[in-house]
């Protein structure tokens, strides 16, 4: 058996690569170059050297902060384009750029896109203003016609308007200062035009009293539509005022309080025909400037979209530029300062290809000098890396989540790809539910080319990479739904008949003592008669709750037998002898047992009672079992069973420790001055103990160690099988949930002859089915079986103590990135 | 009309047990090919673990020459379809072991 252990061949995905420690020593005019084909290969994580340096101490930081700026530079542009709305058009492919040329290309472009956008701006300032004009002239000149009746008609020549705002661009020819004559009455009438937000016209309106002492008449129009502020560029509600006042001091008030205010004043002629002209003056004026306006914003989008196909591969550029400037900076001159020296660490299968690359790169270079590269022996543990595909990566990234694992430790991802979908399926059982599942997971994987191309939200980008275990889930979900016998929770009869019929043809006693079973069990799954019965939750409870601790001790079972396989691995007898032993023994003396008497009550068919006979079993181990006697020589076994629970307990916590004090006496009997530190390993002992405590031993932190690690196994039994309780919980739960939605809102529609009601139930029963059940259940159901696999399945074996392996790889910039 | 009385409420008398016998060699049965002679022995149970076997070998050897990448790899998928296999058999068999001998029987509720 063990011959045939050893020449099986390693298992794939059971345990991390083998990895390597390099040390890489290449010449300076092909570094550049080496580091960009290494990156491109994607198979060699750099270590950084200059850890204590700042990032301004480095060698590179210059390029770095040319990178950092142009990529600010791409950024602008790119907000640019999205502003303007263009959608950018995946473009011909033009010649590759260098890095250099990009860099003024660049500059160029975002010095033209700054200047047009500021040039358009002030193009929109003065428009804005000449059409708040424009409506100040339509309006005012209303007020002015009828106030021409008010007003002293000899005071003709007061014409002189006012305005203020005086920083307009275009002001000459609009307003011919027309300082007529003062008239010999100096306090004649006049008057003042703008518009103003309507917010502030009340208030405008009071305060402009309040300051005139009621001396000046206040004419107001809400102009037609919105329009844009010249200011603050927001649309805003106007309204066109109109004062009339006398006298000097009033005019430098009102214009105070316009200021003041933010009304903008516009000078509005008397004289109509003036008025009619300066109209026309104003709306050919608007034409010309929204001609100009639209030219300039065509000519800035044609810029920006001859631009925009390019982007993309310019910020790709950049990105990596980027990286391989900051890995560049990871590494060490030397003391000739010619050469840069780094180190890294690489799985051993990739070594044949980092060479080529690397030689690739000293042809390219023209470089007189070859990289030199080659394998160390490192103090730290290396990292951990699986090669995973598709259909694995997400169960590993799963696996992940909880602890990376240690290097080359056995891999839980190999039995959760399988027991995973089966724990949901288990506390999702129906295979109605499942088969909506299956429609979903093979939409995803049918789309999986367009999907993989295109940005999804957070939310569907999980989705979407864990759709084959939401395949493996939904087919897991339809076998358990057959063996539940639910379909939407209603049973069928798809496998024969049923097992049970009544007593007599009458069926009278149906409803009192119930039917009677006359023939084998139902050949697959659960008797369709159970359904709707008054006995259904006593005899499922029961059912599933064994079931939930039969799956519960097995998954355990397998979890202790995966660290057996660990220690040997690792070459680690002591762990096999004084751990995985006894507790395998504790585990299955108790809950072993346990699993046996409920196989063996279901066999015979005996009324035991379970619960007694374990509790028992531990009270009064000798005493007579009567009635709840299962096996043949059930007292002797029990008390066995005891005697062999309670040896384990020492067995696991005390023998360990002192034998490692021992063996690390018997190492280091006799180095009292120090040891030298070497890179041999102590195969006897575990690895990374060597390395780290190699003169220490701290007896008593051993000593509780092992403490700590015995009472958890010890009460994390009970506590571990009881929680596989959970997939009892849960799959009563998803049935009384269906059994509701479906008696309670679709046959209770149904039953009403009204098409109206049976619709709206239907449509009810759709969404509660697809929102609850679909949606709520199947998160808890991933979950709950999620914890199971974490705690109580992983607890028995995993470390989980790792790190990661993340090469250099321009793949996996662009996931970074986004 | 007594003894019609008992022949229907006592247990299983030889011809109720002929009645059964060819009602179920007449229904269409999946999982019992082999007739039933007499109720308590129960043949249902080793016959489909084995046929649970079958599928999980021929399962195998499907998985081994469709995807075959190396003996590595292979394993994998090995350990994958055994893991598979063994669930779906152990989900069937409790669900089967639990209705054997069962300790209570339906009653059916009110409504129906």
């Amino acid at each position: 058996m063990d011959h045939f252990m050893e020449n099986l061949p390693p298992m794939d995905l059971m345990r991390s690569e083998k990895m390597t420690f390099v040390q890489l020593i290449i010449p300076a005019e092909s570094a550049h170059r080496a580091v960009s084909y290494l990156a491109e290969l994607g198979l060699l994580q750099f270590r950084d050297l200059n850890d204590e340096k700042s990032p301004f101490q480095r060698t590179f930081v210059n390029q770095v902060k040319r990178c950092a700026e142009m990529s600010r530079k791409l950024r602008f542009l790119k907000d640019q384009i999205s502003k303007a709305g263009l959608i950018s058009s995946h473009s011909i492919l033009q010649s590759d750029i260098f890095l250099e040329n990009l860099e003024i290309h660049l500059a160029e472009h975002e010095h033209e896109i700054i200047e047009m956008n500021s040039n358009s701006e002030k193009l929109r300032q003065s428009y804005n203003e000449l059409l708040e004009f424009k409506i100040v002239l339509q309006k005012a000149c209303g007020f002015l016609v009828s106030s021409h009746g008010l007003a002293v008609s000899e005071e003709r020549e007061l014409e002189e308007n006012v305005y203020s705002n005086g920083d307009y661009v275009e002001t000459p020819f609009l307003f011919e200062q027309e300082i007529k004559p003062e008239p010999s009455n100096q306090s004649g009438l006049r008057f003042i035009s703008g518009i103003i937000c309507k917010s502030k016209a009340l208030r405008f309106e009071r305060m402009l009293f309040r300051a005139t002492r009621g001396n000046m008449l206040f004419n107001q129009a809400s102009a037609d539509e919105q329009i844009v502020d010249p200011i603050s560029t927001e649309t805003v509600e106007k309204t066109v005022f109109v004062v009339f006042f006398s006298g000097e001091q009033a005019r430098t008030k009102i214009l105070k309080i316009c200021d003041a205010f933010g009304a903008n004043c516009y000078p509005v002629p008397e004289d109509i025909s003036k008025q009619r002209q300066i109209t026309r003056e104003v709306s050919s004026r608007l034409a010309d400037l929204e001609a100009t306006l639209d030219a300039g914003i065509r000519h800035r989008n044609k810029a920006l979209s001859s631009l925009g196909g390019q982007l993309p591969k310019w910020m790709d550029m950049v990105r990596r530029e980027k990286a391989v400037y900051d890995t560049l900076n990871m590494l060490n001159f030397d003391v000739t300062k010619k050469c840069l020296v780094g180190e890294g660490w690489c799985p051993i299968f990739a070594k044949v290809q980092i060479q080529e690359a690397l030689q690739r790169a000293t042809f390219d270079s023209n470089s007189q000098v070859g990289i030199i590269f080659h394998s160390m022996d490192a103090l730290e543990s290396p990292p951990t890396y699986f090669r995973t595909n598709s259909f694995t990566s997400p169960y590993q990234e799963i696996v992940d989540a909880y602890g990376v694992a240690r290097y080359q430790e056995a891999n839980p991802a190999v039995y959760t790809t399988m027991t995973f979908p089966f724990l949901f399926a288990v506390m999702f059982g129906d295979w109605g539910h499942g088969i909506c599942l299956l429609l979903g997971a093979l939409v995803l994987i049918a789309r999986e080319r367009k999907l993989r191309t295109q940005r999804l939200g957070s939310f569907m980008e999980m989705l979407f990479g864990g759709r084959y275990v939401l395949l493996l889930m939904s087919l897991f979900s339809i076998y358990c739904g057959f063996i539940y016998n639910e379909f939407f929770s209603v049973p069928f009869h798809i496998f024969g008949a049923s097992a049970y019929r009544c007593r007599d043809s009458s069926c009278r006693d149906a409803h009192t003592t119930g039917l009677v079973k006359y023939r084998e069990p139902y050949p697959f799954g659960v008797d369709p008669s159970w359904r709707g019965s008054r006995s259904e939750l006593p005899f499922l409870n029961s059912l599933k709750m064994k079931m939930s601790i039969l799956f519960g001790v097995v998954h355990m079972n397998l979890g202790i037998i995966l660290s057996y396989f660990n220690a040997r691995f690792f070459g680690n007898s002591l762990d096999i002898r004084y751990q995985f032993v006894p507790q395998m023994i504790f585990l299955n003396s108790l809950f072993g047992y346990l699993s046996l008497l409920i196989v063996v009550k279901w066999c015979s068919g005996s009324q035991a009672d379970l619960y007694h006979v374990m509790i028992y079993m531990f009270l009064s181990p000798f005493d007579n079992l009567g009635e709840n006697q299962l096996l043949w020589g059930q007292r002797p076994l029990q008390v066995v069973l005891l005697l062999l629970a309670v040896i384990a307990v020492p067995w696991m916590l005390f023998p360990k420790p002192f034998i490692l004090k021992k063996l690390h006496n018997e190492r280091f009997q006799g180095r009292t001055y120090g040891v030298l530190n070497t890179s041999e390993v102590d195969l006897e002992t575990e690895p990374d103990s060597a390395r780290k405590h190699h003169e220490e031993f701290n007896f008593s932190e051993v000593f509780v160690h092992q403490m700590i690690h015995s009472i958890e196994f010890i009460l994390g039994s009970v506590s571990n099988t009881a929680s596989y309780l959970r997939l009892w919980a849960l799959s009563l739960a998803h049935s009384e949930l269906s059994t509701v939605f479906y008696e309670k809102v679709l046959l209770l529609a149904w039953g009403y002859d009204n098409l109206a009601i049976r619709f709206v139930g239907l449509v009810v029963f759709a969404f509660a089915t697809a929102f609850i059940l679909l949606m709520m259940e199947t998160l808890s159901a991933f979950l709950h079986a999620l914890r199971l696999h974490w705690v109580e399945f992983q607890n028995k074996f995993y470390h989980g103590d790792g790190y990661k392996f993340k090469p250099l790889s321009f793949a996996s910039l662009i996931e970074d990135e986004d | 009309m007594q003894e019609r009385h008992d022949q229907i409420v006592s247990t299983p008398s030889p011809i109720h047990h002929l009645q059964l016998g060819i009602e179920i060699a007449g229904t269409l049965s999946l999982f019992s090919p082999i007739r039933i002679w007499h109720q308590s022995t129960d043949m249902g149970f080793p016959a489909t673990t084995l046929i649970f076997a079958a599928i999980g070998i021929v399962a195998s050897l499907c998985t081994v020459i469709c995807f075959n990448r190396g003996s590595s790899s292979n394993l994998f998928h090995l350990t994958l379809v055994l893991t598979a296999t063994i669930c779906c058999w152990m989900m069937w068999a409790i669900v089967y072991l639990a209705q054997m001998k069962p300790l209570i029987v339906p009653i059916l509720s009110e409504a129906e």
